[in-house]
């Protein structure tokens, strides 16, 4: 008996033991990567706003119409770099990485009820002031549903390959191919003249 | 330069919204750290007491979540990820791959890549390239503008050029299968891989 109960203390003294150090452990870890975290990430942050803030606000822009708009997308994306804080293996990779996730913002406030309510009373006090001819593309292309507006604006604007937008947007080769010829074919259409997209 | 590159050149971060951006950026981190560091000490000092009064059902569940939750590997997500093996591809997929039985002659597997949760397998013929895709069925059809010809044989159809054809898809209503070669290929070879494909692993 005496026996026994010996064994079952020298059992929980361990055990005890053991999960006090795992515990200890856990808790240094989180200090320690808690501190890391906010050394690491502040360069990398004003880095991506200075290379790529001017490229996510452009996708922005193209998919929202609306430069207040832009801006915050801007700041999410950059925040979720922050969150994420993915490794890349190049600055293409990186600004790739960006524009995905961006994409993804704006799709998601197109969808939001509260963005449809608000777009038509919202005044865009920082929209770029076109000259008629301009105005008139940017029209064309703002009547495009937001996939072409996707392709396009990376196609033209920020010459990937359709390969490299089918991995920025998560679509197959030939579908990006397909919006891309839709999408002329409707600026055409709808430019007439006017249409200086090369086929 | 085309007028929707004029137009984009005018849009862009002034130094007044660069610096707002940035501000709420950083007081969003500090927000979040503090936060983070506020929970921190909570759980610290829990701990402690938990240690010292020999609390051992709370150290437990602390240990426990240590062990059964470690830090995800963020930077594998939402990036474009090579793979070694088709195997590993298969499981970073939340769908079940299917993979080519038969290949073109003289192909081999090279390297398979997920690109943002679309499989893409890369088989090579000395400098040629053989390109396998499936992802999840999408809306609309396919654009085969660029190529000469087409046809559709068996619910698999062929795209490519006087010389061969240089790409083949088929869907079988959730997923899209996609082969497109550097190279043309004979009608053949496109259809005996398209008609090859099942389970990996089955």
């Amino acid at each position: 008996m005496e026996s026994c109960q010996k064994t079952d203390s020298q059992f929980w003294l361990k055990w005890l033991y053991f999960r006090t150090t795992a515990a200890i452990s856990y808790f240094s870890e989180i200090f320690e990567t808690g501190h890391r975290e906010k050394t690491e990430y502040k360069n990398d942050i004003s880095m991506a706003m200075k290379l790529y803030g001017n490229s996510v606000l452009r996708i922005s822009y193209a998919y929202l119409h609306s430069m207040s708009d832009a801006e915050d997308v801007v700041q999410d994306t950059l925040i979720k770099l922050m969150q994420k804080d993915p490794q890349f293996e190049s600055g293409e990779h990186e600004k790739a990485w960006l524009l995905h996730v961006a994409a993804n913002i704006c799709k998601n406030r197109l969808k939001s009820p509260y963005k449809s309510r608000t777009d038509e009373l919202k005044e865009d006090y920082a929209a770029p002031k076109l000259d008629d001819e301009l105005n008139e593309v940017w029209e064309a292309v703002k009547g495009l549903a937001p996939k072409y507006v996707a392709v396009i604006h990376l196609f033209y604007q920020e010459g990937y390959s359709t390969k490299e937008i089918a991995s920025i947007l998560k679509k197959n080769e030939s579908t990006v191919r397909s919006l891309l010829s839709r999408a002329r074919g409707l600026l055409k259409d709808s430019l007439k003249e006017a249409y200086d997209f090369d086929d | 330069m085309i007028k929707y590159s004029r137009i984009m050149e005018k849009v862009f971060l002034s130094e007044e919204a660069e610096m707002r951006i940035m501000t709420a950026i950083h007081r969003c981190d500090i927000q979040k750290l503090r936060q983070k560091t506020k929970t921190r000490f909570i759980k610290g000092i829990t701990a402690a007491a938990a240690c010292a009064v020999i609390c051992a059902v709370s150290i437990n569940l602390i240990a426990d979540k240590h062990i059964q939750n470690p830090p995800a590997d963020l930077g594998a997500q939402g990036s474009v990820t090579e793979y070694k093996t088709v195997s590993d591809l298969a499981s970073s997929l939340d769908y079940s791959l299917m993979v080519p039985d038969v290949l073109p002659e003289g192909y081999s597997y090279a390297l398979c890549v997920n690109q943002f949760g679309m499989a893409q397998i890369i088989y090579k013929n000395g400098e040629n390239e053989f390109k396998y895709y499936m992802e999840p069925a999408q809306e609309g059809e396919i654009d085969y503008s660029q190529y000469e010809n087409t046809k559709t044989e068996d619910g698999i159809t062929l795209a490519g050029n006087a010389d061969g054809w240089l790409e083949a898809d088929t869907t079988d209503g959730k997923f899209t299968y996609s082969f497109i070669s550097d190279v043309p290929l004979k009608e053949s070879d496109f259809i005996n891989t398209a008609k090859s494909l099942k389970a990996y692993g089955k």
